[in-house]
């Protein structure tokens, strides 16, 4: 089942935490690959965003299911599974999220680097400081394979 | 109408409450297409016909019905607009016929929705 969440950065402090949704969002992060090929996941997306997509796979690969990729600019891919090598299944009931509480944990340290790298809307200094997982931050930025489309 | 119960008496059955003899009624077999759940999933089975011995165990341990066994061509068939990809399948089969394949590996056979759910 999917499940879609919002960030939000701010150089200040965020004093207001009401439920945020963003119907236009520019830039668009999966942590599981395989939902390009069932749902529409650059929905209100307009022309000129990005897409961030945690596989091991090519970027053609993941462009070919997604029929409205002419509204993308630049796609990247980091294999954060490969990096972390995390991702348990167990029938224990906590699904390997066996910590929830943290940021940058598992297979978030890659992509949040990776997000700094594409998109710089975060500095990689300001997310080393408060990210549990730092090495693996360090590694999902330099290893992120970035592609600029039409 | 009025039916006799041997040993109880008799008890009056409206007519629109009559079932068949031991309340055996044929189970309604109906597909909805509203909400086909294929895209949950991120693995799928792949058989191997020359494995599979035809024991009907995958059919059986489905929680979703997506195994059917063929009569005429004796094949089980794969169902995939509801597979959500838990593997009991692939774990129960005893001739080890199913492997778990990333969807991804795919390029067709999951029913993209209008509004995801």
């Amino acid at each position: 089942m999917t499940v879609r969440k919002y960030v939000r950065l701010s150089d200040e402090e965020i004093e207001h935490k009401y439920v945020y949704t963003n119907d236009k969002p520019e830039l668009v992060v999966i942590t599981e690959a395989t939902i390009v090929k069932g749902i529409d996941i650059l929905r209100g997306m307009e022309k000129g965003g990005t897409l961030i997509v945690n596989t091991n796979r090519s970027a053609e690969d993941i462009l070919k299911f997604i029929p409205n990729a002419n509204l993308l600019s630049m796609i990247a891919t980091v294999d954060a599974d490969a990096i972390t090598g995390v991702r348990t299944i167990d029938f224990s009931g906590s699904e390997g999220g066996v910590d929830a509480s943290g940021i940058g944990k598992g297979i978030a340290a890659p992509i949040v680097g990776a997000i700094a790298k594409v998109t710089g809307m975060i500095k990689k200094e300001s997310l080393a400081k408060i990210v549990s997982d730092v090495s693996g931050m360090e590694r999902g930025y330099n290893e992120v394979k970035i592609k600029k489309l039409g | 109408m009025a039916k006799e119960l041997p040993g109880y008496g008799t008890i009056d059955v409206p007519k629109d409450r009559e079932v068949p003899f031991g309340a055996v009624t044929p189970a309604p077999v109906c597909v909805q297409n509203l909400f086909q759940t294929s895209n949950w999933r991120i693995v799928r089975p792949v058989k191997d016909d020359e494995k599979c011995t035809r024991c009907l165990i995958c059919y059986l341990s489905c929680p979703d019905a997506c195994w059917v066994y063929k009569e005429e061509e004796d094949v089980m068939e794969w169902i995939n607009n509801f597979c959500k990809g838990c593997q009991i399948c692939i774990q129960e089969c005893p001739s080890g016929a199913l492997t778990a394949v990333p969807e991804l590996d795919f390029p067709d056979g999951v029913v993209r929705l209008d509004k995801p759910f």
